[in-house]
């Protein structure tokens, strides 16, 4: 496993800037995320660290070695994409292993047929297919191996994806949104799962995502990204409790945070640091309850204030004693100390 | 297209269809039939299909005492196989690097396909004609395959298919330390068998059925490919030799009739894709 | 992930241009040698008065055009490749319409159907050429027997003069027809079923009803694609010509890339050969421009 840093890349497409002087150190065995809205650059600069795209200027270092002129793959980097790119008229063994195969054989003891009858040819086979026996166990797609892509589901094939990243011991893997084309409970286990073998391996991860959630449940720090620039990068509980700006304050956080103009620029309060008092309460924002949401395990009570185009949210614990009704003239009141002040520009303000 | 309508109405659908097919394959019939038959029967203005004196060894062997029927239909094999293999050879890495590759003059080079396209085959054959002259190389299987080498349909076709294997696997082979060419041998070929057939298909029929060029390179009777043997065929039975006649052409149909009945599906794919170019 | 990057843009990764460079150059010489440069040349030879083995080349610019368009050979054949062309098109294009919407609407055996009336198309056509003659034989073809049984006297197909260029247009539709019929099912299987429900709640309900409002125009950009292709394929007619007439009786079959044969081949008068064929590829270079229109249509409609 290795540290990956990058200092002031830059990359434009034609005229588009994609990519704005971005500088970030990556520790040995830490598990990154790039967290930002689609086209905010994420996925291009985990490509330029895996050597698909070049940048135009800075510097990539993976372990010791600046590899910007190095091809893909002389990076000893593994990447599992978005659609898994598993190779459809190969087996799920013959797909695992072709990194494997690639390197150790040489093009001619790769020749189907008359490769086998070469020195050496059968010893590296061998120590393939053990390999791609030790990771399939890893990742428990050992029954699986003998098939094809078209014969597994997503979450198999997400494994296999991942067992061709694993079974090369990269110095650090890379994920492009591996999980957006998982429905909603088998992505919320898969997160589990990853994390859990990123642990295990002790790998460098950096993983590329646009939900916040899964940022923050998996990373031990998260860079939010937003037009081509990093906002801030901290670890989760800091991004939430302590952002930088305006930006990464309401991209992080379900339901969005709650963002009030001010004279001087905004206050952000999130929805659980929100009491709902009368209306005429003392420092209450006073407005009317368009809307009850019963989670369940809590409600989300939606507040409409004249002058405000989005309404403000509060949220409550469904054993509270308030029982708010849709209609009703209501306040909301930030509870002390929870208000996040910003300037115009979005900057925080620290007092 | 909704399926309706009177028991009447489907009747006589099936009976209009049913009259029409026996007007359509009435030569095939009756090509076969005439085969079978000695010569007094097919003067005779008596109409029937099955011979009443079976003559279909005597005109099967004439058929193919007369002229080199089996010579034909081999070369026919040579030919047509060896103007796909080098299609194949040319087509398949340039309609890669087209879908795939990024690089100078891609644009220029896909706009010539598909002028290439647009020129009907005949336009080029005088100047064909006169290379080969100059290059000594007229009447040879070299006449017959090489000016087909270049099939801009081909490259068209392969494209097309390629445009849709996703770039990610592309990047995936990467990444596991292929190579480009080894991309495009490893990957992309293997993926690519039923675009290669549909192409196959239409390669085949298309340059089996040439009569144009072989008839203005060709001299020499060995090396016809089938259309101009049966020509040749055909003037050799000058006359009313009708038996052995018919016996040549169904030995020198039944191959493609076979093949298209083996593989209609890919044949009418390919003929859709291309609205069969002529 | 989307590529934003322009087309051209050539790739950084310099391994990428290099190989994608060798990949294409076979194919680049092949185009240049045997497809690019033959046809320039054939430009080029029409403008002057070579003849294949003659020591001398000279440029007599539109000399060979001159002579072409007013020698009245040249003009029977352009018109009777035109006459050729206005039988079989609409016969082949009309016919494959009514065959693929009855195939079509079938509960079985459409693909019986189907491939029973696509055979001719991949029929070797010289072959089944040489079958036809004997078909159309005056005294002991099968044409003419059964036109006899019902009392019709046949005649000669191929030798008479006021006839041969039909009969010869009758076998192209014959082999033809098969190939529409393919084309126009693949455009019948793209109308979506739910226009003709549609169409039957508003009211037209009967067989005619839905041809004329449903069917029909949704058809319209396959039928001119189809008749298009039909004009180009039935302007290249050459092989019955070769095998059946020779150009005769006295020019009634003369078409034109028989003419150019005849000229270029036989005669070895290669610079006026390659004019004919320029007049030829003029007209099948426009029919093909319109077939590209029609084809665009096609794809872009619905």
């Amino acid at each position: 496993m290795a540290a990956i840093s990058f200092e002031n890349v830059r990359k434009s497409f034609g005229a588009v800037e994609v990519l704005k002087d971005v500088s970030l150190k990556i520790a040995d065995g830490e598990f990154l995320t790039l967290l930002g809205p689609s086209g905010c650059g994420k996925s291009t600069l985990l490509r330029i660290v895996a050597g698909l795209e070049r940048n135009d200027s800075g510097s990539i270092t993976i372990g010791s070695r600046r590899v910007d002129a190095l091809p893909a793959r002389d990076r000893d980097i593994a990447m599992v994409f978005q659609s898994y790119a598993l190779y459809p008229h190969m087996t799920v063994a013959e797909n695992i292993g072709l990194p494997l195969t690639m390197r150790r054989m040489n093009a001619w003891q790769r020749l189907p047929g008359l490769g086998a009858f070469l020195p050496g040819t059968r010893a590296a086979r061998k120590s393939v297919a053990q390999d791609v026996a030790e990771a399939a166990q890893a990742l428990d797609i050992g029954p699986l191996l003998e098939r094809k892509p078209s014969q597994l589901s997503g979450g198999q094939k997400q494994r296999v994806a991942l067992g061709r990243a694993m079974v090369r011991h990269p110095a650090a893997f890379l994920l492009d949104e591996p999980l957006s084309n998982l429905d909603a409970k088998l992505r919320v286990q898969m997160r589990a799962e990853l994390t859990e073998l990123q642990r295990r391996l002790g790998a460098t991860m950096i993983y590329v995502t646009h939900d916040q959630s899964e940022a923050m449940t998996m990373s031990d720090r998260v860079a939010v990204m937003l037009a081509g620039s990093l906002q801030q990068v901290a670890p989760p509980r800091q991004l939430y409790d302590d952002p930088e700006t305006l930006a990464v304050a309401e991209f992080v956080g379900s339901p969005k945070i709650n963002v009030i103009p001010v004279e001087g620029g905004f206050h952000a309060v999130r929805p659980e640091a929100m009491e709902v008092v009368a209306p005429d309460a003392a420092g209450a924002i006073a407005g009317r309850i368009r809307l009850v949401e019963h989670l369940g395990s809590e409600s989300l009570v939606h507040v409409e204030v004249p002058g405000m185009d989005l309404p403000l949210i509060a949220r409550l614990e469904a054993m509270s004693a308030r029982d708010p009704k849709r209609g009703e003239a209501a306040g909301l009141r930030p509870l002390p100390g929870r208000v996040l002040k910003f300037d115009t520009t979005g900057r925080r303000i620290r007092d | 297209m909704t399926r309706r309508g009177s028991l009447l109405g489907h009747i006589l659908r099936h009976a209009v269809l049913l009259a029409g097919l026996v007007i359509m394959l009435a030569p095939f019939v009756w090509m076969i039939s005439t085969s079978l038959k000695p010569p007094n029967e097919i003067f005779s203005t008596k109409l029937s299909l099955l011979p009443t004196h079976w003559a279909a060894a005597e005109n099967y062997t004439k058929a193919f005492t007369k002229v080199p029927l089996l010579r034909y239909l081999l070369n026919g094999v040579i030919v047509t196989g060896g103007i796909f293999f080098l299609q194949l050879l040319v087509s398949l890495p340039c309609a890669y690097a087209l879908a795939k590759l990024r690089f100078r003059g891609r644009d220029i080079l896909f706009t010539m396909v598909l002028i290439g396209l647009m020129i009907p085959a005949q336009a080029p054959a005088i100047p064909r004609y006169v290379m080969l002259y100059e290059l000594g190389l007229l009447d040879s299987y070299a006449a017959l395959i090489l000016p087909f080498v270049f099939s801009a349909f081909g490259i068209f076709l392969m494209r097309q298919f390629f445009k849709t294997v996703p770039d990610d696997l592309m990047h995936a082979a990467r990444l596991d330390g292929l190579g480009e060419f080894e991309i495009l041998w490893r990957i992309m070929l293997p993926l690519a068998m039923p675009a290669m057939l549909a192409f196959g298909v239409i390669s085949i029929v298309t340059h089996w059925n040439d009569f144009f060029w072989p008839l203005i390179v060709i001299q020499t009777g060995d090396l016809a490919t089938p259309p101009l043997g049966t020509l040749f065929f055909r003037n050799e039975e000058a006359g009313s030799d009708f038996g052995p006649l018919m016996a040549g052409t169904v030995v020198i149909t039944a191959p493609l009739v076979l093949l298209f009945l083996a593989a209609q599906r890919r044949f009418i794919e390919g003929v859709t894709l291309s609205g069969m170019k002529g | 992930m989307t590529d934003i990057r322009p087309a051209d843009n050539p790739s950084e990764n310099p391994g990428e241009r290099r190989a994608a460079y060798a990949l294409i150059s076979p194919a680049w010489v092949a185009f240049v040698v045997l497809l690019a440069g033959p046809s320039l040349a054939v430009v080029v030879l029409s403008l002057t008065d070579w003849q294949l083995g003659a020591p001398t080349m000279n440029f007599i610019g539109l000399g060979n055009y001159e002579q072409l368009f007013t020698d009245r050979v040249f003009w029977k054949s352009f018109t009777n490749t035109f006459v050729y062309c206005l039988v079989v098109v609409p016969g082949s294009v009309f016919l494959g319409l009514g065959l693929a919407l009855l195939i079509e609407g079938a509960t079985f055996g459409r693909a019986f159907y189907r491939a029973s009336y696509f055979l001719p198309v991949t029929s070797t056509l010289i072959a089944m050429a040489v079958v036809w003659e004997f078909l159309l034989h005056p005294s002991v073809g099968l044409i003419n027997i059964v036109l006899e049984q019902v009392g019709i006297q046949g005649g000669d197909w191929l030798k008479n003069p006021n006839r041969a260029l039909f009969t010869l247009a009758g076998i192209g539709i014959w082999q033809s027809a098969g190939l529409n019929m393919v084309l126009f099912m693949a455009g019948l299987k793209a109308i979506p079923p739910d226009l003709y429900e549609a169409a039957e709640i508003d009211g037209a309900s009967s067989v005619w009803e839905r041809f004329r409002c449903v069917t029909w125009p949704m058809l319209g950009p396959a039928t001119l694609f189809v008749t298009v292709v039909s004009g180009i394929r039935s302007f290249q007619v050459f092989d019955t010509v070769e095998v059946l007439t020779k150009g005769g009786p006295n020019k009634a079959t003369e078409v034109l890339l028989y003419t150019m044969y005849t000229e270029a081949f036989n005669f070895f008068r290669t610079g006026y050969g390659a004019a004919i064929t320029v007049v030829f590829l003029v007209v099948v270079l426009a029919l093909t421009l319109l077939q590209v229109k029609a084809g665009e249509k096609r794809t872009h409609y619905g």
